[in-house]
């Protein structure tokens, strides 16, 4: 490895570093407030590293890594996501109050498992990637473990991620089988020299594609969302939900793209099948529900179908949506996990309705917060969830998919109906119960701080994208 | 720049008045009305500046034009434009928009801060929506402006809020999207045909299209004149259904409710009749039932206000308890049957007078909905006004503030039914142009 | 060649039926017992593919190590005159025919395919343990690296999911009060 291999991969090392440094921390100077730091300090580094290592893009390293603009462009979404996460746990675990520290040496790793399938281009980092996140996952999903629903959470994910990860790597040996490559660019070679689509070629693409649609929870691999949605603590429900999807779905974008996936007609119907099947499942199971991390849950599956058109339809226009997709719905969805951290008493999530009965009275801006993530997740302007939205729609209609934008606009009608259903508790005349607890013992300024920049985002995204488009255009240029 | 600023002004207005009801209610108040005023008078300034200019009277010309770029890689831009009939709908709307304002002073007791600053942020967006000549800005704020709209519904609403509030939204939501849909297709034809993205309205206007797609669209105006004999039915099954439905109500609100889809029937006949006349007066209906329905609505507030209740089975009598109400609301429900010497007469008959050229029964049938009219106008007095009284009323007549509200609009219905020229004189350019595109196309719609 | 494709299917199905009697046993030294010989027959699998050293190491680690480890804390942790009864359940042959049966046919099976030279690559030579490590530090140097993350991941989780139940941690309170 040549010295600018080293930079090039800088931000991967500078999370592991971290995860190190933090595990040494926790295990020699248990300080809750100190770890916290020391673990938001290393987001940032690797995050600052980021600069170096576009300097020395594109690069690919040892055949594993491909630090490209894409990747670098997913690298910073994900760690600034993970930087949010941390600081929105500080003052969840605090009230929580026991055994934080080794929270955040498993978050680090975690993001060093999504960081890394934001960059990996063959097969072993990929599930190398994925392995380092799931099983960081387990602990975090079950991290409060005096709950029963957490470990129950827990369990009900290390099952399926592992069943998901055997379909995989199946997938992975029958590629591997025919064409006696793993990584992706000497793949998308041989398959072109091979003249197309074979039966191995779509067993192990469709193998992949139930592998990755577990992570995604895209429907009918969905199974799982509602329950550890609810049983996980809060703060690892948004990093589940916000920055683990962004990361199996950039891997997946880089895939299909690579391979030219999305030429094949069959691949394209698989894919269809799942953008339907998503959409209609997560909001119309979204209707029944009452228990917000609950409505959440549903509500991403229905995201996914949505981000899931923007895959299928042609060209890096439809990369381009869904990235800015992915980096509105991160956004909105850390808000809205943030939210619920932060109103989350000792023993318990915030997740009743009535946790949120007057919020917007009781505490106007978490209340405006968790209103603004509500409507980015119905997609209505002035947020970054309406430019995504109107981008996903814009690059259907681009490639003629009538049908599929038709049942996206349907969905999103049927989802206002569960998001305004929220919005209307938040504005209602506080109950009597909300006003005793008229507190957020899970606030922290450092939670505080991240949800204000994160609003501010949200806002600014959805009134001047086009900063951020102008990087998405460079990014998707790379791939 | 003076379009940016009209809506800067209440946007900035909203926030201010939601920050300063911690100093006090009263200075959101201030503070609201000020906004709003300030726009009236600069609109209005500009219509008296302008009135004389030669780009007054020329069909398709512009009167202000702003332009910004904005999201460049969806061909998006800043553009807002000005043309005589916007300038008259954003006067109706700020001079209306001052009105609730101060009609609202004692209504609103909570959340005061919260509650202007919604109401200034809908009209920011409908100030958009009349200006705005990027048909993606067009969606942008017609869809800024539903949220507060529904806020004000949750928030401020009377019984069943929720169910209204969540239903209204879902309506137009619904249409919304089929509308955004509509729009990227104009936009991605544009961009397959030119190789430019763009959503301006003068671009998009250009787009070549099989007919049927067209008619799918139905956003540029050949579209809308194959679809006018339709739309001329449906206008004219508005006027009768809400004019029968206004008839049945026992909810006093509902029932003004009804007589506005009556009148905005009158609006949907006159603008596909499709010929000067008709056009003209519906821009005059338009303005004129703002005034008149927004009165009424106005009315139903301070009287329910005072008795706590709409419900018409339950009032009669109301006149010898509140002369002065009784009065205004007498006007107001002539205005609405359309007496001569009222806005609403000059409306309704210039509509008339253009649909006859184009199909006579249509035109008789609408005549018949002028009759539901003054049937519903007059049972409305009978039933809340006179008769015999259900309870012993007494309660305050109009205030000082009341009456300068409903008084403002009385004299603004006077006097467009006196001298309605001004109104004429700013849209007589579009129904020009409009007319011009009607006659160039080939008239299996035209007799 | 035949003689390594009769023995891919024999050890590939001992390893299924071990693995399906694995995950159904409720017994738990009887289920860890058809485990062991799962990961025998995979290695036997990973012979005939031409890679006896990982076929090797798969018998060293997980079978000899790992597996053992299991057992004896399993066995660790059931102290008393309830749990050696228990013990002796578990030496009765019912417990231990089945697994030594499903062992027996692998060792028969490794006889006969070193017998008729199988193990030497189906068409390809077979690797020896240089090959590997070159490949493993070359590379996938980076793989090894982030190997190593996720035996940390796996040990902090464990560590936090698995330790005894204390008292509301000091140094929070210290720390944060």
């Amino acid at each position: 490895m040549s010295s600018a291999d080293w930079i090039a991969i800088s931000p991967l090392i500078a999370v592991a570093a971290a995860a190190v440094v933090v595990m040494m921390l926790a295990a020699f100077w248990r300080r809750h407030a100190i770890v916290a730091a020391a673990s938001m300090i290393g987001l940032a580094v690797a995050l600052f590293c980021v600069l170096p290592a576009r300097s020395a893009a594109p690069r690919m390293v040892t055949g594993l890594l491909a630090i490209d603009e894409f990747g670098l462009f997913y690298v910073g979404l994900l760690l600034k996501g993970s930087l949010a996460v941390a600081a929105v746990s500080y003052g969840y675990l605090r009230a929580r109050g026991r055994d934080a520290e080794e929270y955040y040496a498993l978050l680090l790793t975690a993001t060093l498992g999504c960081v890394t399938l934001a960059v990996s281009a063959h097969f072993v980092s990929f599930f190398l990637g994925l392995e380092i996140l799931s099983v960081s996952l387990y602990a975090l999903i079950a991290y409060t473990r005096e709950r029963a629903r957490s470990i129950e959470a827990g369990i009900k994910y290390l099952v399926l991620a592992a069943g998901s990860a055997a379909f995989l790597l199946f997938g992975m040996a029958l590629l591997y089988a025919e064409y006696g490559a793993m990584g992706f660019a000497p793949l998308a070679k041989a398959l072109k020299a091979s003249g197309g689509a074979n039966v191995y070629m779509l067993a192990g693409m469709a193998l992949i594609l139930v592998g990755a649609g577990f992570k995604l929870a895209a429907a009918p691999f969905h199974l799982w969302t509602p329950d550890v949605y609810e049983g996980a603590p809060a703060p690892a429900t948004a990093f589940v939900a916000g920055v683990s999807k962004v990361a199996m779905a950039a891997l997946l974008l880089r895939f299909l793209t690579q391979l030219g996936a999305t030429d094949s007609r069959p691949i394209l119907i698989a894919l269809s099948a799942l953008a339907v099947a998503s959409m209609f499942a997560g909001n119309l199971l979204a209707l029944l529900q009452r228990n917000v991390k609950r409505i959440l849950a549903y509500s991403s599956i229905a995201h996914i179908g949505y981000l899931l058109v923007a895959f299928i339809a042609a060209g890096p226009m439809g990369a381009e949506a869904a990235t800015f997709y992915l980096a509105a719905y991160m956004i909105t969805t850390l808000i809205a996990f943030g939210v619920v951290a932060a109103l989350s008493p000792r023993d318990r999530d915030a997740d009743a309705m009535e946790d949120y009965q007057g919020l917007f009275w009781r505490r106007p801006w978490m209340g405006g917060a968790f209103v603004a993530a509500l409507l980015s997740l119905a997609g209505i302007p002035l947020t970054a969830g309406f430019i995504g939205k109107y981008f996903v729609v814009a690059s259907g209609i681009g490639s003629a998919l009538w049908a599929l934008v038709l049942i996206l606009a349907l969905n999103s009608a049927i989802g206002l109906f569960y998001y305004l259903r929220s919005v209307v508790a938040v504005y209602a005349r506080p109950g009597e119960e909300a006003k005793a607890a008229d507190r957020a013992p899970g606030f922290s300024l450092a939670g505080g701080v991240a949800l204000a920049v994160l609003g501010f985002s949200l806002i600014l995204l959805g009134v001047y994208p086009a900063p951020l488009l102008r990087l998405i255009q460079t990014a998707i240029a790379s791939l | 720049m003076i379009l940016t600023l009209l809506i800067l002004i209440l946007l900035i207005g909203g926030a201010a008045a939601w920050a300063a009801e911690r100093k006090s209610p009263l200075w959101s108040r201030g503070i609201a009305l000020g906004a709003v005023t300030l726009d009236l008078l600069l609109v209005v300034g500009q219509w008296a500046a302008l009135r004389h200019a030669p780009e007054f009277l020329k069909p398709g010309a512009w009167l202000v034009e702003t332009r910004a770029e904005w999201i460049p890689q969806f061909g998006v831009s800043f553009h807002l434009g000005m043309d005589g009939l916007s300038l008259l709908l954003l006067a109706l709307t700020f001079f209306l928009g001052a009105l609730s304002v101060a009609c609202s002073w004692s209504e609103i007791q909570k959340r005061v801060g919260f509650f202007h600053f919604n109401l200034l942020w809908v009209l920011a967006g409908i100030a958009g929506v009349f200006t705005a000549l990027d048909l993606f800005l067009f969606y942008f704020f017609w869809e800024m402006m539903l949220i507060p709209m529904y806020l004000l519904i949750v928030i401020w609403g009377h019984e069943r809020r929720v169910y209204s509030a969540i239903k209204f939204f879902l309506f137009t939501q619904a249409s919304g999207l089929l509308m955004l849909i509509a729009i990227l297709t104009l936009q991605f034809l544009h961009f397959k045909q030119t190789g430019a993205r763009s959503f301006d309205y003068s671009d998009l206007l250009n787009v070549a299209m099989t007919p049927r797609a067209a008619m799918l669209l139905m956003l540029v105006p050949e579209a809308s004149l194959r679809f006018a004999p339709v739309a001329m039915a449906l206008g004219v099954v508005g006027i009768l259904y809400g004019a029968i439905l206004a008839f049945a109500q026992t909810d006093l609100k509902r029932l003004v409710a009804y007589t506005s889809v009556s009148h905005l029937g009158f609006v949907v006949l006159g603008i596909y009749s499709w010929n000067a006349w008709a056009m003209q007066g519906a821009v005059m209906q338009m303005i004129c039932h703002g005034l008149s329905t927004g009165a009424l609505f106005v009315l139903v507030g301070l009287l329910y206000e005072r008795i706590h209740t709409r419900d018409l089975r339950r009032m009669g009598g109301l006149w010898s308890a509140a002369p002065r109400i009784g009065a205004m609301a007498m006007f107001f429900a002539m205005a609405s049957l359309g007496l001569p010497g009222l806005g609403n007469f000059i409306a309704e008959f210039l509509v008339l007078l253009g649909a006859y050229h184009v199909s006579v029964w249509m035109t008789a049938l609408a005549g018949i909905g002028l009759v539901g009219a003054t049937i519903y106008s007059l049972s409305l007095m009978q039933r809340a006004f006179h008769g015999p009284a259900e309870e012993a009323w007494s309660f305050a007549d109009l205030s000082a503030r009341e009456w300068a509200v409903l008084g403002a609009m009385a004299a603004a219905l006077v006097w467009l039914g006196l001298y309605p020229q001004p109104v004429l004189h700013a849209a007589a350019p579009i129904v020009e142009s409009l007319e011009k595109i009607g006659s160039a196309l080939p008239g299996f719609f035209m007799r | 060649m035949l003689a390594n494709t009769f023995t891919f299917y024999v050890a590939g199905l001992v390893a299924v039926a071990a693995t399906a009697l694995a995950i159904t046993g409720r017994n738990a030294v009887h289920a860890l017992l058809y485990f062991n010989v799962s990961l025998l027959a995979t290695a036997l699998v990973f012979f005939t593919f031409g890679a006896p050293f990982i076929a090797a190491l798969e018998v060293i680690i997980y079978a000899g190590a790992i597996l053992v480890l299991f057992l004896f804390v399993m066995m660790m942790l059931n102290l008393g005159s309830q749990a050696s009864e228990r013990e002796r359940e578990w030496v009765r042959p019912r417990v231990w025919i089945g697994p030594g049966i499903l062992a027996a046919i692998l060792l028969a099976q490794l006889a006969f395919a070193l017998a008729h030279g199988a193990g030497q690559g189906a068409g390809q030579a077979s690797i020896a343990p240089k090959q590997i490590a070159l490949a493993l530090f070359g590379p996938y140097v980076v793989g090894v690296e982030l190997a190593s993350m996720l035996l940390l991941a796996g040990l902090i989780g464990a560590f936090h999911l698995g330790r005894r139940e204390a008292p509301a941690s000091k140094s929070l309170e210290k720390g944060d009060a």
